[in-house]
């Protein structure tokens, strides 16, 4: 078997992770903006839009954020590749029975040719 | 335990099920549910006795329909229907009868509102009827019917729910073009038939070594398309993205975690390692005698897989329906497999083919239990809420505790999050294809990142602020949770022993699709 | 002119099909008791049973065929269709799954080749296989008659 993994290793990692989370949590909770035990001083802001604000458009999802912008600047970045992806979903059954045409075709062809 | 005795029962037990279902539905809804979780939990008992038998003692169960022997009187060549089982069958027959019992099971609860549930039962037994009938078989036209068995109780199954075009559309859609890929694999056993006068797998791979022709190169030009739609790999996914989705939560299931896999990645491997293998490619090749080269097929299977895994995960980035960033999901992850599968076959006689080919086997039974974990939890969500949109679902961890940690240790699996299973397996992929080609291996990487974006986006809806919609929902019942919890707690305990299940029964698995020697003389014994 | 949802075709229709309807039985009835002598068997013979039975539906309506057609009665024929196949094949399960021991050891089912009582269990899977697409293929028919979408 290539290389050497054992899960307890990951436990161990992962405990280590969780008291470092702890650590941090603490440390904001101290050094933080807020001045208080309960209520809004003791919110701690991270970053991203902020879940009170009223976005025009939406406002029927007030107060709830979705997961709807989280991968905003991946698929931003490759937006015409996603464009492109999502032309070639049309959902029309002559374009499946096409795209199974064509992949016999290659497939044939390539075994014809190298087979 | 004998192998051999128990396998026709395997077969029996669910074509007994399905048949009496319509019966037993006379007496009540009661005693028709009781009947199909006995039939599958039957099932699944006779599977794990197989899975177990064949582990023991590494060897291949044959066994002939119809006769004690598979060869003719007084000839040397087999003419009965035989089916035969080694380690790589044996874990599928297990995966199968494991995820549809979950299913059923599941279905107590889910289905409690539909109608026509009669025809519902009976048909997600035909469903896994034909994934056994397909895994156990070594008869090519056998595994036809098999295939056909399978493929036509899904289509009647994606459409199940008729009073939604969704379903409608999608059944059509997927049973057209099914169909078309059915008749290319009908085609091709035609050709072989029609050339080599035999359909028993293992004498046909003797004949195809003594005598390759063009005829043999364009069957398997039309078995690999066939079989390639039918595992949904890039570019003929379409029809998954859309089927999968419509159908019943815990159908999909059995869809995305069985259906492709069985009748798709298993047959082509059972074709490519069995039939045409690459071991007669390379001993007929050594001797200077006419051959097929594998070499080419494995790295037409590795172009498309590279395509699959790049573009199925990445659609499942830009979908707002839960069940569909899914299915798209299924999609990638057949790309790792076919990944896998290419590799054995393209660097077939080295340690590297070898792992590769472990991986896979062990990548595709991972897979079964995380997408069924999956689509189960969608299923829940769709039960509590009606709503499958990712917009609507935000905050669903505050009060569905249970479901959502559930689905947090399916999807950290689902992209590879050690200490869970799917870590083994894909590593072993990565590993595999790095040392055989590292563009392959950073592809594998690139379509990795695609699948954690698209499970981020999941998990962070569910984790954010609860809607008001979210709040009358809660945990589901009992029939469905369970289920849940079972395959949550598989997928944990796989990731903890993730070496010793791959050396101990992946690798072995590997082996025993890799000895074409072993599987022909199960078959022609000393003939 | 449309014809209006579940009547009959009319007299000449009707009169014929009472004639027609108990040859096109007996006819398949040959077929399926024959299925291993002559081309033919189970699936043939039961379609063209089946036939009888559309035929039925059609020149008679659909209306009349719904007090002859009862669901639960067909769908649990054909499950006895399947079991009697099972069932056959089950018997040689000591030697093997769909071993044909009647043929090999009687009782009566081994009579010489070409006479009707011979081949063991094939004519009983004939006439489950049959029983099965008859019943199937005309509940088929009445689904498919009874959902019509549009307005009568």
């Amino acid at each position: 078997m290539f290389g050497y993994w054992d899960a307890l290793y990951f436990v161990l990692v992962f405990i280590v992770g969780l008291i470092l989370a702890y650590l941090l949590d603490k440390w904001a909770k101290k050094s933080g903006m807020g001045t208080r035990e309960v209520g809004e001083g003791t919110k701690i802001f991270i970053s991203g839009e902020d879940p009170e604000k009223v976005i025009p458009g939406f406002e029927h999802l007030e107060g709830s954020y979705t997961g709807r912008n989280v991968m905003w600047g991946l698929t931003y970045a490759l937006k015409r590749f996603f464009t492109a992806l999502r032309g070639e979903h049309t959902g029309l059954l002559t374009d499946y029975v096409s795209y199974l045409i064509i992949t016999t075709a290659f497939v044939m062809m390539v075994l014809l040719i190298w087979g | 335990m004998n192998g051999e005795a128990i396998l026709p029962y395997l077969i029996i037990i669910p074509l007994f099920g399905a048949f009496s279902m319509p019966i037993v539905s006379l007496i009540g809804r009661k005693a028709r549910e009781a009947w199909a979780v006995i039939i599958s939990g039957a099932t699944l008992a006779v599977a794990s006795a197989l899975f177990y038998s064949v582990w023991e003692d590494r060897g291949i169960i044959v066994y002939t329909l119809g006769a004690k022997s598979p060869l003719g009187q007084g000839v040397s060549f087999p003419i009965r229907i035989v089916w035969e089982v080694d380690l790589f069958g044996a874990i599928m027959v297990l995966m199968v009868a494991l995820v549809s019992f979950l299913a059923v099971v599941y279905s107590l609860g889910y289905m409690k509102h539909d109608t026509g549930l009669d025809k519902y039962y009976t048909l997600i037994i035909v469903l896994e009827l034909g994934m056994l009938g397909i895994a156990i078989t070594g008869d090519l036209f056998n595994f036809y019917v098999f295939l056909e068995i399978m493929s036509i109780a899904s289509y009647a199954l994606v459409a199940f729910r008729n009073d939604t075009w969704e379903g409608i559309e999608a059944g059509i859609k997927y049973m057209f073009v099914g169909s078309i890929a059915s008749s290319f694999i009908l085609l091709g056993i035609a050709l072989l038939y029609g050339q080599y006068g035999t359909l028993t797998m293992s004498y046909l791979a003797v004949k195809l070594a003594q005598n390759p022709t063009v005829t043999a190169k364009v069957a398997l030009a039309l078995f690999i398309a066939g079989l390639l739609f039918k595992s949904g790999a890039s570019p003929v996914h379409m029809w998954l993205a859309d089927a999968h989705p419509a159908a019943p939560s815990s159908i999909s299931a059995m869809l995305s975690g069985l259906v492709i896999k069985v009748g798709g990645v298993y047959a082509l491997a059972r074709l490519l390692f069995s039939i045409y293998s690459p071991l007669a490619y390379k001993a007929l090749r050594a001797y200077g005698y006419p051959y097929i080269n594998m070499n080419t097929v494995g790295w037409a299977i590795i172009i498309f897989a590279c395509l699959t895994l790049i573009i199925g995960n990445a659609m499942a980035v830009i979908q707002t329906d839960m069940k569909r960033l899914l299915a798209y999901s299924s999609v990638g992850q057949i790309g790792y497999i076919l990944l896998g599968l290419g590799i054995g076959l393209a660097a077939y006689g080295s340690h590297t083919g070898e792992v590769a080919l472990a991986g896979a086997i062990y990548h595709t039974f991972n897979h079964a239990l995380m997408k069924a974990l999956l689509f189960l939890i969608a299923g829940v969500v769709i039960h509590e809420l009606g709503t499958r949109d990712l917009n609507e679902l935000s905050g669903l961890a505050k009060t569905m505790p249970k479901t959502t940690f559930a689905f947090l240790i399916g999807a950290a699996a689902i992209i590879g999050m050690p200490p869970l299973n799917g870590f083994a397996s894909k590593w072993l992929i990565y590993e595999s294809s790095a040392i055989f080609n590292p563009i392959l291996g950073a592809i594998a990487i690139i379509g990795t990142a695609f699948c954690t974006a698209a499970y981020v986006r999941v998990l962070y809806t569910f984790f954010g602020r609860p809607s008001e919609r979210v709040m009358k929902a809660k945990d589901p019942e009992a029939s469905m949770l369970w289920p849940i919890i079972i395959l949550a707690v598989a997928i944990v305990i796989m990731g903890l022993f993730p070496w010793q299940i791959s050396e101990k029964v992946m690798l072995p698995a590997a082996k025993a699709l890799e000895d074409q020697l072993a599987y022909i003389s199960a078959v022609l014994g000393g003939a | 002119m449309r014809p209006r949802c579940g009547t009959d075709m009319g007299l000449i229709v009707k009169t014929s099909a009472r004639a027609i309807i108990p040859l096109i039985g007996i006819f398949g009835a040959y077929i399926v008791a024959h299925g291993h002598l002559t081309p033919g068997g189970g699936f043939q013979g039961g379609a063209t049973i089946a036939g009888a039975g559309i035929l039925f539906l059609v020149a008679f309506g659909l209306n009349e065929m719904r007090k002859h057609y009862n669901k639960h009665l067909y769908s649990a024929l054909e499950g006895l269709g399947g079991l009697v196949f099972l069932g056959a094949a089950m018997l040689g399960i000591g030697t093997a799954f769909f071993y044909n021991t009647l043929w090999h050891n009687g009782p009566i089912f081994n009579g010489k080749p070409g006479t009707l009582l011979s081949a063991g269990f094939l004519p009983i899977m004939n006439l489950a296989v049959g029983l099965k697409v008859f019943t199937g293929l005309v509940s088929a028919l009445v689904a498919i008659a009874m959902y019509r979408r549009w307005k009568s």
